[in-house]
């Protein structure tokens, strides 16, 4: 088996300077980063360049799903946040309880909407009763048209008139003032009693119009008139009086405000008897009025009406729970208005609900505003308990008047609610983050008027089984706002809400949630850099050789490089070797991962490492012993770059020098005297050199000649051989064929002296190459260049030239001129053909020219170069 | 008649032993010497004659001498500068059932284009005819991205029943002739 050829003379010094250099290199990456972010290039010592990215700005660098933090290369953050600001994204990753209803923007406590009265909205007359009073003055019934209860009183005035006060001044008398008609400003008639005073300051003092006789008012039971003090006369009262005998007796002042007002006086004051009520005043009182004015008009005398009384709706309710008695369980709405009410005392309302747990008696007054008013009263202490409740709407009338009177009152849309709200919870499953994530708010948006609570609460695990060991516990926050949540890194929350109240009626309400929180992307991200070789660095280029990277790897991180061009990338480890890329435009590209969402991957820095021919730095020789005078051996000799590349391994590229009557020539060295023998090879066109030393001993036959007879008859048998040979064998050899062969194999021109239709010049010209070429590489040490060899009773003469080489095939014995002769001819060729041979594209007829030249040489005993013509062949 | 010109070239078969390198060539080619040579010698020399058409009722022979390598890469370190020297195109061969033989052809191809830069390169992925017999570790995919570097086409070939051989050295020789930009119908 073939081994590879060993280097043994220059590899410990190579190995030495390969450790300088790899030392070199590290010392070189782990020494503060390159300055800037664009791909840097950097000169190394051995015939290699590192291109360096950094990670401080993008300039350079394709970023896709990575960012860059403090000079790194990283998974950047990515929101992991619960959002929740509609009801139906609570719903969506959870479930609510019976007792909980979501709305269109809240989760509130249910309630229990059935109205437990029928027919509130009185559509039909059933299954209300309709009871009016019972002396008939306020009615009950139901009225289709409108749909809705009404009540109703009406009763004409029961007063006569007494005194118009047009013109009768002569039956009154001014007091304190002076007594007048007018008959401007009247409130009815042609005319009214007008009375101008004055009343000192001090103690309150009066004014009036008497009545010049005695009056009957017996059959009377209240006086009505109008009267209207004209400003600047106010305050004032206004009372009446008159003797009875000789009693006085007054009514009750009533305070008089500005414009005409009509002023029902009860003549009870007076006592039970009044058929002689004599200096009857109408008084005005107050002080310190000067100018005082006031007018009286229409004064009428009546009895009053007098009743108190109410009208209802009722109906039975059937109540088929219990509910609680706290307030806000039970509430008893209606609407009710009052379009007509006059001639009356009041109008009131009063609701009743009895039962099983008691009554409720809410009344309220009439509104003074026109319009449908609402009332609402809270009847849950009397209506917990399950059973059959009355519920009646009673509209209390009450009157004490002697004018014309009409009420009338609607009553629509009666309701009782038992709300019945319980407490209710919301519960989340497991809501995923997509990985772990760390959290930095948590928003409530929710309302819990009193007494309603909410209590809210968050935790997080790892895992998706809520409450196993992976989690944690519950934080809880019972009012609305924003707070730090405190809860411990997961890659899963729960959320539970629960709303309570001790109020039926009243309902806490959730809103939204916002937890903010935030981990590490978990979609792998990929950064990347291209380098093109400037063209100055391209000839020497010889192919990228590693990728370095300056990382930090977490565990549950990962960075995977590749490397490649837009067409072709291929994984590539971090200081792994590799030589096979040769691409002069090279990307690489590193692709950041996590499988943790609080570790991520970072990259300092990218280092992609060439290797280049470089200018030489050494040069070897080698040979092998042992080695005899005057004998020739081939060297090899080599020159390598700094990074140990090999420049070139051809001989004839050396100037030699041999001492002790050695000589080298092309390559080959033929020893001289005996003992220790320098030769020494300059690399051409440089400095380098190198020396070696073989030690030559005396050769084989010069030791036989010295040391016996056995030298001295061979020497006789040579010259008697020689003899033979210039005069006899000689001339019993022949040419049969020429091979011109190129370097690479392919037959340049054959020349034959008969042909063979059984062979193949060109395989035979591959094969001999091959075999050239194997014999040369692989123990040149031994054998070196195949010169001569012998098959079959034919030999053949090799001759090599710097771009193509002979082989002529003879028959016969070969005389020693032969190969000199032969080499005279390569010389001839490459003289003349050299550079066609070495540009040669296959085509033959660019060697058309060549057979003349072979033919001379085949045709000819010896071969005579061609004569030459201005340094050119003739 | 139609006017003939001639043109020598050498193409290097290449890829790991055993892949069916010899086997793939032997029917199809000129073959003077024995089989043998390759493991001595480590390389053996045949011949291959293509004649192509031209523009202009012209035609072109090729006259494709085949360096077929042995498939050591010891020896292909060893011999590659004297083997490789001058060739214009490269047969990259790999085995259909070895996954690895497609993968080691990077290498194979890197060195010969260390000794002659870059040329053409034919993939052929041999022993088709077994697809149906053994299981099959790799394809387009993978062969494709193989093969992508070098810009090299590929064909299923089977040394057993000739399939796509021919089509492997026309184009092999289409695509060294094109490179000397010489025009010829494909």
């Amino acid at each position: 088996m073939l081994a590879v050829r060993p280097r043994p003379a220059h590899r410990i010094g190579a190995l030495g300077v390969l450790s300088f250099l790899v030392a070199s290199a590290l010392l070189g990456f782990l020494a503060a980063p390159v300055r800037g972010d664009a791909p840097i290039v950097s000169e190394n010592s051995n015939a290699s360049r590192t291109v360096t990215w950094t990670m401080g700005t993008a300039t350079g660098l394709t970023l896709n799903g990575v960012d860059l933090e403090g000079a790194n290369a990283t998974l950047p953050w990515v929101p992991a946040n619960v959002s929740w600001d509609t009801p139906a994204k609570f719903l969506a990753r959870g479930s609510i309880g019976p007792n909980l209803v979501a709305n269109a923007t809240d989760i509130s406590l249910r309630a229990d909407t059935t109205n437990h009265v029928l027919d509130g909205d009185f559509a039909s007359a059933a299954p209300w009763t309709y009871e009016s009073s019972a002396r008939g003055n306020v009615t009950a019934g139901w009225d289709g048209g409108t749909g809705t209860a009404v009540f109703r009183h009406a009763s004409s005035a029961t007063e006569a008139s007494w005194d118009t006060m047009d013109g009768n001044l002569s039956s009154w008398i001014g007091l304190s003032g002076t007594g007048w008609t007018s008959r401007i400003g009247q409130h009815e008639g042609s005319g009214m009693l007008g009375l101008n005073f004055s009343l000192p300051p001090g103690p309150p003092g009066w004014a009036g119009v008497q009545r010049s006789s005695p009056v009957n008012w017996s059959a009377y039971d209240r006086m009505v008139l109008w009267i209207e003090p004209t400003a600047p006369s106010l305050p004032l009262s206004f009372n009446v009086t008159a003797y009875v005998g000789s009693n006085l007796y007054q009514t009750a002042p009533r305070d008089l405000v500005a414009g005409w007002q009509e002023i029902s006086v009860d003549l009870g004051a007076f006592g039970p008897v009044r058929d002689s009520l004599v200096s009857l005043t109408l008084r005005v009182n107050g002080d310190n009025i000067s100018g005082g004015q006031v007018f009286f008009d229409d004064l009428r005398v009546g009895n009053a009406k007098r009743f108190d009384e109410v009208a209802a709706i009722r109906q039975a309710v059937v109540k088929a729970n219990a509910t609680t008695p706290v307030a806000g369980s039970a509430v008893l709405q209606l609407n009710w208005s009052v379009p007509t009410e006059s001639g009356v005392a009041s109008v009131q309302a009063v609701v009743n609900v009895s039962g099983p747990s008691g009554t409720a008696i809410n009344r309220f007054s009439a509104p003074s505003a026109p319009g449908w008013h609402r009332f609402l009263a809270d009847v849950s202490s009397t209506s917990s308990l399950a059973g059959l409740y009355n519920v009646s709407v009673e509209i209390r009338v009450v009157a004490d008047n002697t004018s014309a009177s009409a009420v009338e009152v609607r009553v629509d849309d009666v309701s009782i609610l038992f709300p019945n709200r319980q407490n209710g919870t919301y519960l989340s499953g497991a809501v995923p983050l997509g990985a772990t994530s760390e959290f930095l708010q948590v928003s409530w948006t929710f309302e819990s008027p009193q007494p309603a609570v909410v209590q809210a609460k968050i935790r997080s695990g790892t895992d998706s089984t809520p409450g196993s060991t992976n989690w944690g516990s519950w934080r809880m926050w019972t009012a609305p706002g924003s707070y730090a949540p405190a809860l411990a890194a997961g890659s899963f929350v729960q959320v539970q809400v629960d709303l309570s109240t001790t109020n039926a009626s009243v309902s806490p309400s959730l809103r939204g949630l916002l937890l903010e929180g935030r981990h590490r992307s978990t979609t792998p991200g990929t950064i990347s850099g291209t380098f093109t070789l400037p063209p100055e660095h391209v000839p020497a280029f010889l192919h990228w050789t590693r990728l370095r990277a300056m990382s930090q790897i977490p565990t549950g991180t990962s960075i995977s490089y590749s490397i490649g061009n837009a067409t072709y990338r291929r994984p590539v480890a971090p200081d792994q070797n590799f030589t096979d890329i040769r691409l002069k435009t090279l990307e690489w590209f590193a692709t950041l991962a996590t499988t943790d969402g609080l570790a991520a991957p970072s990259l300092s820095r990218i280092d992609l490492v060439y290797e280049y021919l470089g200018p030489p730095v050494r040069v070897d020789v080698t040979s092998a012993g042992p080695m005899y005078s005057g004998q020739s051996y081939a060297l090899n000799a080599t020159a390598w770059d700094a990074g140990d590349h090999l420049i070139t391994w051809n001989v004839d590229q050396f100037d030699w020098t041999a001492d002790g009557n050695g000589q080298v020539k092309n390559g080959v060295y033929t020893a001289g005297d005996p003992g220790d023998r320098t030769v020494t090879a300059t690399y051409r066109g440089t400095t380098l050199t190198k020396t070696v030393i073989f030690h030559v001993q005396p050769s084989d036959w010069v030791y036989s000649l010295t040391h016996g007879w056995a030298g001295i008859t061979l020497i006789g048998l040579g010259a008697i051989g020689y003899v033979a040979y210039r005069y006899g064998v000689r001339r019993l050899f022949q040419i049969d064929d020429v091979f011109l062969i190129s370097k690479d194999g392919r037959l340049l021109m054959h020349n034959t002296r008969r042909m063979r239709a059984d062979r193949d010049e060109d395989i035979l010209s591959g094969m001999l190459t091959a075999i050239v070429a194997f014999l040369k590489d692989a123990d040149p040490e031994e054998n070196g260049e195949l010169k001569r060899f012998d098959v079959g009773g034919k030999t053949t003469l090799v001759e090599r030239g710097p771009h193509a080489y002979l082989a002529a095939i003879y028959s016969g014995r070969v005389p020693r001129w032969a190969g000199k002769d032969l080499k005279r001819f390569m010389a001839t060729l490459e003289t003349n053909f050299g550079q066609k041979f070495a540009q040669w594209s296959g085509d033959p007829d660019d060697l058309q020219s060549l057979k003349e030249f072979t033919d001379r040489f085949v045709s000819n005993f010896r071969y005579r170069p061609p004569r030459r013509v201005n340094g050119r062949a003739a | 008649m139609a006017e003939m010109q001639r043109i020598k070239t050498k193409v290097c078969l290449v890829g790991e032993a055993a892949v069916g390198k010899t086997s793939l060539i032997r029917r199809f080619v000129q073959d003077d010497f024995d089989d043998r040579y390759i493991t001595t010698l480590g390389a053996k020399v045949s011949k291959r004659e293509i004649v192509f058409d031209m523009p202009g009722r012209k035609q072109l022979q090729m006259d494709i001498t085949v360096w077929d390598i042995m498939g050591e890469k010891g020896f292909r370190d060893l011999l590659k500068e004297a083997f490789f020297h001058g060739a214009k195109g490269v047969l990259a061969v790999a085995d259909l059932t070895r996954y690895s033989t497609l993968k080691e052809l990077d290498d194979w191809v890197q060195g010969v284009f260390k000794v002659v830069g870059e040329i053409p390169v034919v993939y052929a992925i041999n022993k088709i005819d077994l697809k149906d017999e053994v299981m099959i570790l790799y394809g387009d995919k993978e062969i494709t991205e193989a093969s992508r570097a070098f810009e090299a086409p590929y064909f299923y070939t089977s040394a057993k029943t000739g399939e796509n051989v021919e089509n492997l050295f026309k184009r092999l020789g289409t695509m060294v002739l094109q490179r000397e930009g010489i025009a010829v119908a494909s």
